[in-house]
């Protein structure tokens, strides 16, 4: 971009007088406002603006800044305006606190509901696993005295499989057995 | 009666940071000292009002005093903080809606300056920039005073603002160009 090229673009021109384009396109922008009258003196303008914008701000006195200064102190040193309480503690005390805060924050978070459905339904498997196993006990009972007779026609193999009930039917136990045999 | 502070004129902006930060509160006037100023300028300019730029500042040395140990370490104080200012600024112009421009002649407390004091000390005519001003748009004024009265980057007002920078360069150059348009129109007056 030369003077003879087209100016750029206003916001560039702007930037590039308050110091915020990058290296490479500042370069190239000033080559454009070193050989541009038009766009020097807007830049000049707003400077001059600006300046006079800047100087016809009414600023109280010195007197006021130090008033001012007091009551900031006072509001900053008041107990409920306290600075990063973290700060003032021994740093690996505030760290540690800091970390299990942060892991307890993390930590999934179950509601209530949740946690009362999961101790009735562990409280009801547990009630049945207790019935299942006084059901299998009689069960069992039962069927081995109906099985004792079956096994005899089936020849399924209970040898030795329940004390209780071999002894209870011994006798056709073991004829059971002999059969088998 | 409150002691006399030790001077820590001499003290780093990181250095004043960690002392207040370990403890230290009253290092935290010092930090006041040498931000108030641009800091009450930045706040006037945008709520166009002395009492309302004197709740600003105070409220937004509060609100760095909290925050303080978010502070970047190794930047400049002074940005970070006319940032918080320039947002207190905006919120307390939008809640209280109190957008009447204030006089020159009506300097606040202490007289200041008169006008024909500043017009001497300078050698311009702060008035007629000042009403030009006066007739930009919240918008316009509101940026143009971060720059001016603030000297915040571009990035700093994009921050403050809550907008990209690219917005940030195109909306100076706009109220710019408003304000180069209003001081032509008053000089023609003239």
């Amino acid at each position: 971009m030369s003077a003879n090229q087209p100016h750029p673009p206003r916001e560039e021109l702007f930037a590039y007088r308050d110091g915020e384009l990058k290296a490479d396109h500042r370069v190239v922008v000033e080559a454009h406002v070193l050989g541009c009258h038009a766009c020097r003196e807007l830049i000049d303008e707003v400077s001059r603006m600006e300046a006079e914008l800047g100087a016809g701000a009414p600023a109280p006195k010195e007197a006021y800044f130090e008033r001012l200064t007091e009551r900031v102190m006072t509001k900053v040193l008041a107990a409920d305006t306290a600075p990063a309480v973290e700060r003032r503690r021994p740093e690996g005390e505030a760290a540690a606190e800091t970390e299990w805060e942060e892991k307890r924050r993390l930590k999934p978070k179950l509601p209530w509901f949740a946690l009362a459905s999961t101790a009735s339904a562990g409280a009801a498997v547990i009630v049945v696993v207790v019935l299942l196993v006084r059901e299998g006990a009689v069960w069992r009972e039962g069927r081995f005295g109906v099985g004792a007779g079956s096994r005899r026609s089936s020849g399924a193999s209970f040898k030795g499989g329940i004390g209780q009930g071999a002894e209870e039917g011994g006798g056709q136990s073991r004829s059971g057995q002999v059969e088998i045999e | 009666m409150t002691p006399p502070r030790p001077d820590r004129s001499a003290f780093t902006d990181d250095e004043l940071v960690r002392l207040v930060c370990g403890g230290e509160t009253d290092a935290f006037a010092e930090i006041v000292r040498r931000t108030r100023r641009s800091a009450y300028l930045l706040a006037r300019r945008i709520t166009r009002n002395h009492e309302d730029a004197d709740d600003v500042v105070q409220e937004s040395y509060v609100k760095a005093f909290r925050a303080l140990d978010r502070f970047d370490s190794g930047a400049a104080i002074a940005p970070w903080l006319l940032t918080i200012v320039a947002r207190t600024a905006l919120s307390s112009l939008r809640s209280t809606k109190r957008r009447a421009a204030s006089s020159l002649d009506d300097p606040g407390p202490d007289g200041g300056a008169s006008l024909a004091e500043r017009i001497a000390d300078t050698g311009s005519d702060p008035e007629a920039v000042e009403r030009a001003f006066g007739r930009l748009s919240e918008e316009h004024r509101v940026i143009l005073a971060m720059r001016v009265d603030g000297d915040l980057s571009y990035a700093s007002i994009a921050e403050a603002l809550g907008i990209p920078i690219g917005t940030v360069m195109s909306r100076l150059a706009r109220a710019r160009e408003s304000l180069v348009e209003q001081m032509g129109k008053f000089r023609k007056v003239l």
